[in-house]
């Protein structure tokens, strides 16, 4: 089964996710992403850049 | 081996447990929330959803859990390590191109989206989006994906 609870777990920390800060060109929105292509969450353009 | 899929569901059944995986139907934003932050993946069409219950159970939540994601787009809650509720979470999602397995992880408490919490049993496939479905290898000995139709209808009277 699988280890809930039990004491193993494999490294995968939280803070391995590092997002990158973004600012929608559409609608202003600022927010952190991951991934190859960022899409806004309020507007859903990917239309974005690097804030 | 691929495993062609449009709007249905590929249902991997094992004895105790079961994986479901479907296709993402358009590009958005996927918010993921941690205890520290919010982060926001790009999701794109034809990525995958993949629902995990490693202790099986009913697939319609697993049904319905899908559509949450990739048609309304609800954000996925992460919980923090060793938080008491993970061992109360009987379902898992994960949204990626690829979705590898894994039985040795804590049960919503990560927010990388290449993994999901598995059973023993389902651990080690890997999910692959591939053109028009799903790659998946290896495949556990005498597992065979079935494809499901579902849709929520509402009759308003």
């Amino acid at each position: 089964m699988c280890t809930v609870g039990g004491p193993v777990d494999i490294d995968l920390p939280p803070e391995r996710v590092q997002g990158k800060d973004y600012r929608c060109k559409e609608c202003g929105e600022r927010f952190k992403g991951v991934g190859k292509k960022p899409i806004c969450p309020s507007c859903q353009s990917d239309d974005v850049a690097l804030a | 081996m691929i495993h062609t899929l449009d709007d249905e569901f590929l249902l991997i059944k094992g004895k105790q447990s079961f994986l479901l995986a479907a296709l993402v139907k358009n590009n958005f934003g996927l918010c993921v929330e941690t205890a520290q932050d919010e982060y926001v993946q790009g999701v794109e069409a034809g990525d995958l959803v993949v629902v995990s219950a490693p202790e099986g159970g009913a697939i319609v939540p697993a049904l319905m859990l899908i559509d949450l994601v990739r048609t309304f787009h609800i954000p996925l809650l992460v919980l923090p390590k060793n938080h008491p509720g993970s061992k109360r979470i009987s379902y898992v999602v994960s949204v990626s191109p690829e979705i590898f397995t894994s039985c040795s992880i804590r049960r919503g408490t990560h927010p990388d989206q290449h993994v999901i919490c598995s059973s023993d049993e389902l651990a080690g496939i890997n999910l692959k989006r591939s053109e028009h479905g799903v790659d998946i290898s290896p495949l556990p000995g005498g597992i065979i994906p079935r494809k499901i139709k579902y849709e929520i209808k509402t009759d308003f009277f």
